[in-house]
């Protein structure tokens, strides 16, 4: 009987080792699995499900089922949401234009060793690593059309006194250039890495070919540089659509007195914090999923494209 | 070789078991609390905006803890960092808030409708040394529903205005009385050539509400009539948008559609404005000459009167509560009973300058004696004629800020004040009838 037993309970040990051995790359993954779960999959498919309620004030009450009425109210709303659509194309696509041009340019000033190079690539990267509050608050004070910097400068040409920050028609290009001003540093050395991999042979030979020095960068270097120039532009475009430190930091909720600087981002943490709109709030995070999502799909595709 | 082959398949399913482990435990909850007879011992967290009133608790709590024993956690955040993280952790039921610092007119309502703050009615009522009835009685009316109190009163704030005193003595101008002399006054002040202006005042749409509110008052409107209806759509209230955007945008600095109450109140410690127009709580930061170039020379003056008299607010501008989902309600309790004491409010007051809500405070000259005797003096006079509510008394308070706040950006953009005015009355009366 105990001899039997012992078999037995050999043949499990056996058995379950066997599972483990054959399973084993589901059980380690297992605790990552649960966590992208527990962290994205379940806050995902609330922030689905709030959106097809008409959840308000707090999300314990009762609230009702009303489909896809939200999304409805959002797509019909041409005073907020459909401006806020506007505003976010705009700010990543004229911050990216501009961050992807300075980037390209600094990167190929960079690429060839100089004295101080250290020193120079290390002042570039100063401004990736500032909290983007610590920057927001700074070209704030820097912009008071009152007391700050830049109209002391720019009257130091004769040119007159702006609004920048506080004049709504100048607010989201004035917050562009403080994009520009953090982010190039961070596509000029992603461009850096890739240039660093191109071979040196192609260039040489439009040198002796007698390409000048424009027809060597467009013709040679920077097709070469398409795929780093990509992943930068991606990387970038994600980041950028959804920035919202910088907008809340500078214009506070809801983007100024005119929403001047209302983003989607920005709209949904109006509809949610300032209103406790749950419901459309939920709807605006959606509507903004599938932006950000056709947008990395449009790069890639182009990115692909390029690459033909 | 097969020894091995199990050491590791051993170890495969240790590493496993312990990965997963990890994860379950920090799934896991905190389940301790629960009130037990006694206090002592209990440990409760306290969320608190950073200020006058907060500073006092912060030098006078050992005196608590070793008195009562209660080990308190102070959590200090700026005002929208306080008001999101309520909505967080009440949103998903939390039990680690315990006594909750929150803005009666901003959020009495919507916390009470939401049921996220515990009816402490019988509280309030049952501590006869303690004395509910020394607070005033608009500020007891501040944080009570329905006839259910839900907070107790911390700090109160009134419009006022102050005045630079350096400026208005070398111009020899005397303090504005009425809307029109308050407007020549500005007028007379204003230097564009220097940078110096007549008057600073909010002019972002959802700050400058509370600010405008006096104006709306004093020329005969409020934001909701006696039957409930929307009250911008009239003529007065019109006349008060117009005026206030005109006031602002003719003396005052510009870019004054971004200017929330810590900017404005910057300009004027500047030494860039004559005049700032906002509530007298403003003055410890005011007089702080750490970070004000007008400390020591600074006036204040009553709020000036409009078409229907003077009528600026006299608010109650901070509460404390105790969460409904707070396990330790007793001892949070004591915590606010202490926090409110005739000894801590006045601390407050004559350390801080941070106004009290208790009448018995203003009445004792030891208190008075380090606050400005000009606002002792206004807080006298206000008691009568003030209003006392600063925003619109609805639940969804910044959504209705947002639109009631909109005429004012167009009236310091010179648009169309009175078309604004309409439809932002046509918007608000809509959402009055969802505000229930």
């Amino acid at each position: 009987m105990a001899l039997q037993l012992s078999d037995k309970s050999i043949s499990t040990k056996a058995k379950l080792e066997g599972w483990v051995d054959r399973n084993l790359k589901f059980i380690f993954t297992l605790p990552a699995l649960l966590l992208v779960l527990a962290l994205i999959i379940y806050p995902l498919i609330y922030t689905i499900q709030l959106a097809l309620t008409d959840a308000s004030r707090s999300t314990t009450r009762a609230k009702n089922f009303i489909g896809l009425e939200n999304f409805v109210t959002l797509l019909h709303d041409t005073e907020r949401f459909w401006p806020a659509v506007g505003r976010t194309v705009y700010f990543t696509g004229a911050g990216l234009i501009i961050e992807t041009v300075c980037a390209l340019g600094l990167a190929l000033l960079l690429r060839k060793a100089f004295r101080g190079q250290g020193i120079v690539r290390t002042a570039i990267l100063l401004p990736l690593v500032a909290t983007p509050v610590a920057v927001g608050m700074m070209w704030m004070l820097i912009f008071q059309p009152s007391i700050g910097f830049a109209n002391v400068f720019i009257e130091w040409f004769g040119i007159p006194a702006q609004g920048w920050l506080s004049d709504p028609g100048q607010t989201l290009n004035t917050l562009i250039f403080i994009d520009v001003w953090q982010w190039t540093p961070m596509m000029a050395l992603i461009l850096l890495a890739g240039l660093a991999s191109i071979p040196e042979e192609p260039e040489e030979a439009a040198l002796v070919d007698g390409a000048s020095w424009l027809q060597r960068h467009i013709y040679v270097t920077i097709p070469m540089l398409k795929p780093a120039i990509f992943a930068a532009i991606l990387l970038r475009a994600i980041d950028s659509l959804k920035t919202f430190d910088i907008l809340y930091a500078t214009k506070g909720a809801g983007g100024g007195s005119n929403h001047e600087a209302e983003t989607l981002n920005v709209l949904a943490y109006s509809y949610s914090f300032d209103y406790q709109d749950y419901g459309i709030a939920s709807a605006v995070l959606i509507l903004f999923l599938i932006l950000i999502c056709g947008a990395v799909a449009l790069v890639t595709v182009a990115s692909k494209a390029g690459a033909k | 070789m097969k020894e091995i082959t199990r050491r590791q398949s051993l170890i495969k399913i240790a590493a496993a078991a312990t990965c997963s482990m990890f994860l379950l435990a920090g799934c896991s909850g905190n389940t301790d609390g629960g009130d037990a007879g006694s206090i002592e011992g209990t440990k409760i967290n306290v969320n608190l905006a950073a200020g006058g009133w907060t500073n006092t608790v912060e030098k006078l709590l050992p005196e608590f803890e070793s008195k009562t024993g209660v080990k308190v956690s102070l959590n200090v955040l700026g005002t929208e960092q306080l008001d999101n993280q309520y909505q967080v952790k009440l949103n998903s039921r939390s039990e680690d808030l315990d006594v909750m610092v929150y803005r009666p007119s901003q959020s009495t309502k919507l916390f009470a409708d939401n049921g996220w703050l515990e009816d402490i009615s019988d509280r309030v009522s049952g501590d006869e040394a303690w004395k509910w009835t020394d607070f005033s009685e608009s500020s007891r009316a501040a944080t009570t529903v329905d006839a259910h109190a839900f907070g107790v009163p911390l700090m109160t704030e009134r419009d006022i205005i102050f005045y630079n005193k350096e400026m208005f003595a070398a111009k020899g101008i005397a303090i504005p009385k009425t809307m029109d002399e308050l407007e020549a006054v500005a007028k007379a002040l204003t230097d564009t050539t220097s940078g110096t202006y007549g008057v600073v005042m909010r002019g972002k749409a959802n700050a400058a509400v509370t600010s405008f509110s006096s104006f709306l008052y004093s020329f005969g409107a409020d934001w909701i009539t006696k039957d409930g209806d929307s009250g911008i759509g009239t003529a007065e209230a019109a006349a008060a948008y117009q005026y206030y955007g005109d006031l602002v945008r003719n003396y005052g600095p510009p870019g004054a559609t971004s200017l929330d109450g810590t900017e404005a109140r910057g300009i004027f410690q500047q030494g860039k404005a004559a005049m700032y127009i906002d509530a007298d709580s403003g003055a410890g930061l005011i007089e702080d000459a750490t970070q004000s170039s007008v400390a020591g020379k600074v006036g204040y003056a009553a709020f000036p009167a409009g078409p229907a008299g003077a009528k600026p607010y006299d608010v109650t501008s901070w509460a404390a509560g105790v969460s409904a989902y707070s396990k330790n309600k007793d001892a949070s309790w004591e915590f606010i009973k202490w926090a409110t004491s005739s000894e801590v409010l006045n601390a407050a007051m004559s350390d801080q300058s941070s106004p009290s809500p208790r009448i018995s405070s203003w009445a004792d000259s030891a208190v008075t004696a380090n606050y400005p005797e000009e606002l002792v003096k206004i807080f006298s006079t206000y008691s009568s004629t003030a209003v006392g509510h600063d925003r619109p008394q609805v639940i969804q308070v910044n959504k209705a800020r947002d639109i009631v706040g909109a005429p004012i950006t167009v009236a310091l953009e010179g648009g169309d004040v009175t078309a604004a005015a309409k439809q932002a009355s046509n918007s608000f009366t809509e959402f009055l009838k969802t505000d229930k």
